[in-house]
């Protein structure tokens, strides 16, 4: 059997065309034999040219022809992956794999983990970003409150009832801000809420709904949920596009951002339980958290829905209608 | 060349005698040609991955391997093709290391934000370290023709052309910016080996200047048009819809109509710059005698990733194996080694196998300068 290839002799980077000759004791090639055993065939790549390496530091480039099988034969090579990729029914069972991985595993797989994850650190470790984290908010957008000393008091009184009826351990502070009403929650437990919410409420228990919406994202430890998932859906997709360069990193990005905004509004829907429940234990009206929301959205743009960090407030709104 | 059990027959022109310095060169023009075929790759791809699922990302080290040999077997100039040799139980042990690294960087700055600060410190003096181990790996594990490439740049000009000219480029508001790419440019080429044969980067500061200044008349014009272009759209799409439609229905279209617009002038703007940057670079490469020549144009590989882009999301990924297929020939085209007639002379430079203390480090960072 003959074996056609371009040689290149390892020392240069010339080429030669070279005709070598398949025989039992082994490579005939030049005036020499190279043994079976000290060759090493590149493996088969779809219609690629393959690579023998010769012991020398020699090395013979080949176009597909019936010599290679005969040479992979000698070699005891049986190119297992060539032969799946080659397979119609090994490719349909791939892309199935694929397709119900990516797909479970951005539905269900990132978030369960996650959430396990995000479960399972002691309380302490979080705590100690909050600090910090309101540090810089201070600087960058708040003021400080200029609610009445009494009227924290009050209000920091009915947020223990929050927090008992929740069994969720929580700090609350006011601050003053000039983008206007709102409550958010870190990851450590601190709930931030501005003079402004408290000013566009007509009654305290909707204040109380809107904090019992925000331990909800702390009891269920939203934020670093979604830290950690943010990352680890860009590893995922960086892991599966990024093995080849040249496609552009807005690529990687867009579907991210999808991804978290849509795992925002399911950890608002989970918050929104949390409000609902704490607010029937505490026989408050839920009516009041559906009054606030529609308040505060109120003259506010909204985005399309799969734009949007938040569940449209109409179907938020209704749920606490009934 | 007797005794032989075939006929060699020496395809490329007799080695001539070294030649001098001042001899007038006759560079035969040689196109680089890309023969990887998307259906092809598509099955190769799609296993890889399945496997790689499969083994919980064990596999994704043997399918770099994998994947990264069908492009480079499938790239010929001179009638050869490249060989890529990285071992995949380096590549994974790199992986490994890099995953691990990462997670403890992020648990550390999410529980004690304010050591943020200390790893940006760190990570200054390991960028530079990384860049030199990242190129290093790509080029002593890719051949042509057997002989080797190698990189051998130094870890304080790496800092420099890395880290302290991108500062510098900020402090002066971007004006030390062009000559910052032509230095990192430089820094890629110039220390860039294959066999013995040092790459040699031919300085031409002022058409980097140049380069730049029409990537930013172009982020400038580009940027006024589409901004100009949305407020329009967007306005007459409304106008348009505003009896028939809800109001949801108009800010989708409306959101979706804007979106569109910014990234297709971000895709175009990133190949102007792509296209400009590419073509400098190899214009500027020399090989002892022999020159490079690349003609990309704007419009071809704009249109490429734009489609590329298109493609992608209507198939949920599963296109890729033909995008990058598309890409990496359009590439391949626009590309010709001029040949001087001392090619065929260099020499390998023997392989004292350096196992460098992290080598495996080497592709987690994606510093590639293939094509």
């Amino acid at each position: 059997m003959k074996l056609s290839a371009r040689y290149y002799d390892g020392q240069t980077a010339n080429a030669l065309m070279v005709e070598a000759r398949l025989a039992d004791d082994g490579l005939h090639l030049r005036d020499q034999v190279y043994a079976y055993a000290e060759l090493n065939l590149s493996p088969k790549l779809g219609s690629a040219p393959r690579f023998v390496d010769l012991p020398d530091g020699g090395r013979l480039e080949c176009n597909p022809q019936p010599g290679l099988e005969t040479l992979a034969q000698h070699l005891g090579q049986r190119n297992v992956l060539s032969k799946l990729e080659s397979h119609w029914l090994a490719v349909l069972v791939s892309i199935t794999v694929a397709v119900a991985f990516m797909w479970g595993g951005m539905q269900y797989g990132v978030p369960a983990l996650a959430k396990s994850v995000a479960m399972t650190l002691p309380q302490d470790w979080v705590q100690s970003s909050d600090e910090y984290t309101l540090k810089t908010l201070d600087k960058a957008m708040f003021e400080p409150s200029t609610l009445s000393e009494a009227r924290q008091q009050e209000l920091s009184l009915k947020f223990h009832q929050l927090k008992q009826a929740a069994q969720t351990p929580a700090t609350l502070v006011f601050r003053s801000s000039p983008q206007g009403a709102n409550a958010f929650a870190l990851p450590g437990g601190t709930v931030v809420m501005t003079d402004e919410l408290v000013a566009l409420a007509k009654h305290d228990d909707e204040i109380l709904s809107v904090l019992g919406h925000e331990l909800g994202h702390i009891q269920y430890r939203h934020g670093l949920r979604h830290t950690l998932q943010a990352s680890a859906l860009t590893l995922i997709l960086t892991a599966v596009t990024g093995d080849l360069t040249g496609l552009s990193s807005v690529l990687v990005n867009v579907p991210v951002v999808l991804m978290s905004l849509n795992y925002g509004r399911e950890m608002e829907a989970e918050a929104d339980e949390v409000a609902y429940d704490i607010m029937t234990q505490l026989e408050l009206d839920p009516i009041h958290f559906a009054n606030i929301m529609e308040r505060l959205h109120e003259g506010r743009e909204q985005g399309p829905e799969w734009l949007s960090s938040h569940p449209a407030s109409e179907e938020r709104i209704k749920r606490f209608q009934q | 060349m007797e005794n032989v059990s075939g006929n060699p027959i020496q395809i490329e022109s007799a080695p001539p005698a070294i030649s001098t310095a001042e001899q007038p060169m006759t560079q035969i023009k040689h196109g680089f040609k890309f023969y990887g075929q998307g259906g092809e790759y598509f099955r190769i791809w799609i296993v890889n991955l399945s496997l790689t699922i499969l083994t919980l990302g064990i596999y994704s080290a043997w399918a770099k391997v994998r994947n990264m040999n069908y492009v480079y077997n499938n790239l010929e100039v001179m009638g050869s093709r490249f060989h890529y040799h990285a071992s995949a139980i380096n590549i994974l042990k790199g992986r490994l290391i890099i995953a691990g690294l990462f997670i403890a960087y992020l648990a550390t700055t999410h529980f004690f934000p304010i050591l943020s600060a200390l790893f940006s410190l760190v990570f200054i003096f390991v960028t530079p370290w990384l860049i030199v181990r990242s190129l290093q790996f790509t080029a002593r594990n890719s051949s042509f023709r057997g002989v080797r490439f190698n990189f051998k740049g130094t870890h304080g000009a790496a800092l420099s052309n890395f880290i302290l000219l991108p500062i510098g480029a900020f402090l002066t508001l971007g004006l030390l910016t062009p000559y910052m790419f032509h230095q990192q440019q430089k820094y890629i080429v110039d220390n860039a080996y294959y066999g013995k044969q040092k790459f040699r980067f031919e300085d031409n500061v002022s058409a980097f200047y140049w380069l730049c200044f029409k990537a930013f008349i172009a982020l400038a014009i580009g940027g006024a048009a589409v901004t100009g272009l949305v407020s329009v759209v967007s306005g007459g799409v409304t106008t348009l819809l505003m009896e028939s439609a809800d109001p949801k229905v108009l800010n989708q279209t409306v959101a979706f109509v804007g979106l569109a617009f910014m990234f297709t002038y971000m895709l175009l703007l990133q190949s102007y710059f792509n296209v400009l940057l590419t073509n400098a670079r190899y214009r500027q490469s020399h090989l002892l005698d022999s020159a490079f020549e690349s003609r990309l144009s704007v419009l071809g590989l704009g249109w490429i990733y734009l489609s590329n882009m298109v493609l992608i999301i209507c198939t949920l990924g599963l296109a890729i194996p033909w995008t990058t297929m598309r890409l990496i020939n359009y590439r391949a085209n626009a590309l010709s080694v001029l040949e001087g007639p001392q090619f065929s002379n260099i020499v390998t430079e023997s392989i004292e196998h350096q196992a460098a203390f992290g080598e495996e480090l080497g592709d987690a960072l994606d510093v590639d300068f293939a094509l």
